[in-house]
């Protein structure tokens, strides 16, 4: 029902209806945002790639075949912009007087059991994973897609996506050791 | 490090859904963008539309203005023939004919000279002498008797 929903709203929004596309940013706006948020690290520059990701999905919306469920195909554009700004930013970071890194970046943390040492010890942790690591994890680990699904979203072999995220585990438990 | 530990771990890294503010804030951009974008289709296309007319029309005037030289030369050619033709018709002249002048056309041309500069009373005179007169005048008339 929920799919044959999504079917029609596509539809409609591809014949250029903006309601309907307004519903569809509405259905998939926080699972966007918890993404882009998981790899910046950062609220405003999360809500900056989510308008990216809403644009550039409203600008090639008549490229979207309807194969896969329209969130796959928003994840997929919502992963490479996420890449490319944090690209980006490794770059800029390098030039000398960006100012880029004095910025801090801190994962939002809600209802915290564990000491804040320990989040910030993880949320440090996951921020220095490479960012396809980085985005493997966070597809896998938070949002809970299966590993075929990873790999049609990023384009690229099963088996890469497998070692990507075992990689990204090994490197976060190392680095979170020292805690029980 | 369990795995089980790691995943209790990590799962508290939690994200903060958007609030409100947040959401307006973003709804508010995201509108603004596509509306401009949309607005810029539509006056690149208006602007693609008024092109395309204002080429078609400098198109269509540049044909109307080199099909209507050629036909005005055509045209004045053609007028210019027809003139020659006629006074070639008229006179007896083609361009066929040699350029040496027949005796009908310079027959016409005095007789057109003379109906249109008239004709003297010396040419009635003379016209109306026989061949004996005009021995005889030639044998006696003297010049200086008539000075």
């Amino acid at each position: 029902m929920k799919d044959q929903n999504e079917k029609e709203l596509v539809e409609r929004a591809r014949a250029g209806d903006r309601r309907a596309f307004d519903e569809l940013v509405k259905e998939n706006r926080d699972k966007m945002f918890a993404l882009v948020y998981r790899m910046t690290g950062n609220r405003e520059s999360a809500l900056d790639l989510l308008q990216d990701t809403f644009f550039t999905a409203f600008k090639k919306m008549d490229r979207f075949r309807g194969d896969a469920a329209f969130s796959s195909w928003l994840y997929r554009i919502a992963s490479n912009l996420s890449i490319n700004f944090l690209r980006r930013k490794k770059i800029v970071s390098f030039l000398p007087f960006s100012g880029v890194h004095e910025e801090t970046q801190k994962y939002e943390m809600t209802d915290l059991a564990e000491s804040s040492e320990l989040m910030e010890r993880a949320a440090r942790a996951v921020e220095s994973l490479p960012p396809k690591q980085r985005l493997v994890f966070n597809l896998r680990f938070y949002e809970q897609m299966s590993f075929p699904e990873i790999a049609a979203i990023l384009d690229r072999s099963e088996s890469a996506v497998k070692t990507n995220y075992q990689k990204a585990v090994e490197k976060l438990r190392d680095r979170l050791k020292d805690f029980r | 490090m369990t795995e089980d530990r790691f995943e209790q771990i990590m799962r508290q890294l939690e994200v903060k859904p958007l609030g409100n503010e947040e959401r307006v804030r973003f709804t508010e951009k995201l509108d603004k963008r596509i509306n401009r974008y949309q607005r810029r289709a539509v006056s690149f296309y208006r602007m693609s539309f008024g092109m395309g007319i204002a080429m078609l029309a400098l198109i269509a005037i540049s044909v109307i203005s080199i099909w209507s030289s050629m036909h005005q030369i055509d045209g004045d050619g053609q007028d210019y023939m027809t003139e020659l033709n006629v006074l070639n018709g008229y006179y007896g002249y083609s361009e066929t004919s040699s350029d040496t002048l027949n005796e009908g056309y310079v027959d016409l041309l005095v007789s057109e000279y003379i109906g249109e500069y008239g004709t003297s009373s010396s040419d009635y005179l003379i016209g109306d002498l026989s061949d004996e007169e005009i021995q005889y005048i030639e044998n006696n008339l003297d010049v200086g008797d008539i000075l």
